[in-house]
């Protein structure tokens, strides 16, 4: 559809990178590949830095030190203005409670980054289709998030996220609005709606049972990463 | 295009508590072209005093080709009853264009609808001049239901001394000075507006953070934002105009016809109103999509921090507010005590309005929500944390109707005042005629001269007049040192110290008040 990020396989790159709030140091020297296509849960009790991790990671924040990459881009060196455009272009969002725009219909918010980068309508509407109809629910994309339930909510909010095709899709507690059984669910079509799209996959929790479905976990601990690969297992 | 269209989506809004934004910045609109449409009329009331003031005196030519002409309207049944009343010297002159013949000393013409509203409720037979001898063509008359009276009098008391039909006026007319127009624009029609705005902002700056900085995670950069943001501006100050349109139109038409008294020019206002409304709905869009962009979150964690930009406004709003009103009345009550007491008590009035609307408002609806709103329902709970969480939301709606209150006591103010300097006479200003009536007669009017200013400060306005049209006698209009109580004296000392040599001075006088 679009033309990846060209260069070398590993797509994000977070390099000793820190970041403080005010007085208060958050991430000191955090450094983390992901590569193409993977999946990593970030792990970590509330207040930890898992969601500022995820922000410095789309660009949504400036490191105090240290950088980020995509690919050749270099995410956190440039404007905000220009942060945005590699955010549009190159990630896609799941937040907690989906964080859908009410005005809009669920497929309207569904092609929404579609047609920000270009997508025409049509051609957007039919990937839609093909998406919402793969998360079931296909019947009720022209209602309004107001109207739907919240498990609907978040797999739109799923759709939304893979429907440009993007590099890194940025996951915020997908789950955490959800009962078990939704959960499970959400969670399983989060992965094969990325894996399909090729995207690489970053989620924050801090639900052990989400983490154990990612491919890779890490667990900030005093504002340092640690790797826990296979000790969920 | 794809910005655009989501920017009046948003405008659509699901919230109850922004559709106040909708709705306010409607009443934003029909405040504004209601004023604007005060100010357009209050231009042509006081240039038509103005002008009769400065209107040069004749001077001796007066007794050679003159009449006296006299118009007096008032309201009868709902309708304007107006009565036209010249003396003999109009023969000199022949009838107005359109009347094929003068009547007689002592004779009437009236309108076919005034006849008709004779033959209905003959009591109302008493208010006519002399004898009716004929009906006064259309082609005369504004329209065919106009009431009007045409008498030829031998003497014409309080007449205005008038040399011709038609034609325009030789002294122009004198308009309120540009800048004082502009003061009173900027005082009755932008301060109220931005006040609204700045209401319907801070109603729903919270919301369409939550909305912008969404956009802004899916990738929009913050220019990218505020066009949504304008736009969105734009559908609601369009669909708040077309409301506001409406609403003004129908104001504007229920006040022509209540009769009050100085709000009767209303009735002649239609067009100003129209247009200013248009003008002013225009004002809204161009104002408020910028306003609305500026004060929006365009990052998404916060970039723009809406409270600097209150804080602002609020600290200078009263500012502007009270220096406005000062200077206005500096200009416009020069020489009016009551017209400065008048816009004393608005500027009170403001300025307690806009202390309620900031301060104690907030703080009462948000003490009273939190007493009274029990949560015993989920959304009563939801009512009760907004509440208790914003200030801003505690003032949002009933603001708008305290603003509302407070743009129509300005308004009002300013009519009342217009309405005393039209009708009682100020020193240094001119009676001026009530309503509009036939074009011949209203230019003929215009020509005359009404009235002479003397260095006293008192007004001479002829009264009595001789056979010839010459003047005999004079009323001395002054002002008792009660504020509000006009003095009126005929007083010969006065007079023969003071007149022009062209007046005659009677005999008999007598001091009145």
């Amino acid at each position: 559809m679009w033309p990846r990020v060209k260069g070398c396989s590993v797509h994000l790159d977070v390099c000793n990178v820190s970041f403080s709030y005010e007085q208060s140091e958050v991430l000191h020297g955090v450094t983390l590949r992901i590569a193409e296509g993977e999946s990593c849960a970030v792990l970590g009790p509330s207040g930890s830095g898992k969601s500022t991790l995820l922000h410095l990671m789309a660009g949504i924040l400036e490191p105090a030190a240290g950088e980020v990459r995509l690919g050749d881009l270099t995410v956190s060196s440039r404007d905000a203005s220009r942060r945005a455009g590699i955010r549009k272009r190159h990630f896609g969002f799941v937040f907690q409670f989906g964080d859908l725009i009410p005005e809009l219909s669920l497929l309207d918010n569904i092609v929404l980054p579609a047609l920000l980068n270009g997508m025409r309508r049509r051609v957007a509407d039919r990937r839609a289709r093909e998406l919402t109809d793969s998360l079931g629910i296909g019947e009720v994309v022209t209602r309004k998030p107001r109207e739907v339930s919240g498990g609907q909510m978040q797999r739109a909010a799923i759709a939304r996220s893979v429907i440009h095709s993007p590099d890194v899709v940025i996951a915020d507690e997908p789950t955490g609005s959800l009962d078990s059984a939704s959960a499970a669910v959400g969670l399983r079509l989060l992965l094969e709606s990325c894996a399909s799209a090729g995207a690489a996959l970053v989620v924050a929790t801090h639900e052990t049972s989400v983490a154990a479905a990612m491919d890779r976990q890490v667990t900030i601990t005093d504002g340092a990463l640690v790797d826990t690969a296979g000790e969920l297992a | 295009m794809i910005l655009r269209r989501i920017g009046i989506r948003f405008a659509v809004r699901p919230d109850s508590w922004l559709r106040c934004g909708s709705a306010l910045a409607a009443i934003a609109v029909v405040v504004a072209s209601l004023t604007l449409a005060i100010i357009t009329s209050a231009s042509a009331v006081t240039g038509w005093s103005h002008a009769q003031h400065l209107t040069p005196a004749p001077g001796s030519g007066l007794g050679d080709r003159t009449f006296h002409a006299r118009v007096d309207s008032y309201p009868y049944d709902g309708e304007a009853w107006t009565e036209v009343s010249v003396t003999d010297g109009v023969r000199s002159f022949g009838p107005p264009d359109g009347m094929g013949y003068l009547p007689k000393s002592g004779e009437t013409l009236i309108s076919p609808a005034l006849e008709e509203l004779l033959r209905r409720d003959p009591s109302a037979q008493k208010r006519i001049y002399g004898k009716i001898v004929g009906e006064l063509p259309e082609s005369v008359l504004d329209s065919p239901q106009q009431l009007v009276a045409f008498s030829v009098r031998a003497h014409l008391p309080g007449g205005y001394v008038a040399h011709g039909w038609g034609g325009p006026p030789d002294g122009g007319e004198a308009k309120l000075p540009l800048p004082g127009q502009a003061l009173i624009a900027i005082t009755l029609l932008g301060i109220p507006c931005v006040i609204l705005f700045l209401v319907v902002i801070r109603l729903s700056a919270h919301e369409r953070g939550v909305r912008t900085r969404r956009l802004s995670l899916l990738g929009l950069d913050a220019s990218a934002v505020r066009v949504v943001i304008k736009w969105e501006g734009y559908t609601l100050a369009a669909g708040g105009s077309v409301i506001g349109l409406g609403v003004a139109g129908l104001i504007s038409a229920t006040l022509g016809r209540t009769g009050l008294l100085g709000q009767s020019w209303f009735s002649g206002a239609q067009l100003s109103t129209v247009l200013g409304a248009i003008f002013a709905a225009v004002v809204v869009v161009v104002v408020l999509g910028p306003a609305w962009a500026h004060s929006a979150n365009t990052g998404p964690r916060g970039s723009r921090q809406w409270t600097t930009f209150a804080a602002c406004a609020g600290a200078i709003l009263p500012a502007v507010t009270v220096l406005g009103y000062l200077a206005m009345l500096t200009v416009l009550g020069t020489g009016a005590p009551q017209s400065s007491v008048i816009n004393l008590v608005v500027l009170g009035c403001l300025l307690v309005c806009a202390a309620c609307t900031f301060q104690l408002l907030p703080w009462l609806t948000r003490h009273v929500a939190l007493r009274f709103i029990r949560p015993t329902t989920v959304p009563r709970l939801v009512s009760r944390a907004r509440f208790a969480e914003s200030r801003g939301r505690a003032t949002g709606p009933a603001a708008g109707v305290f603003v509302c209150i407070l743009a129509m006591i300005s308004a009002l103010g300013y009519s009342n005042f217009l309405n005393y300097a039209a009708h009682s006479g100020t020193p240094g200003q001119a009676r001026t005629l009530e309503v509009a009536f036939p074009p011949h007669l209203q230019s003929t009017a215009t020509h005359a001269l009404l009235s002479q200013q003397r260095d006293d400060g008192f007004l001479e306005i002829p009264t009595q007049y001789n056979k010839h049209g010459g003047i005999t006698g004079i009323t001395v209009v002054g002002r008792c040192r009660a504020i509000g109580k006009r003095c009126r004296r005929r007083s010969a000392y006065e007079a023969r110290s003071n007149l022009p040599q062209w007046c005659r001075i009677p005999r008999r006088s007598s001091t009145h008040c």
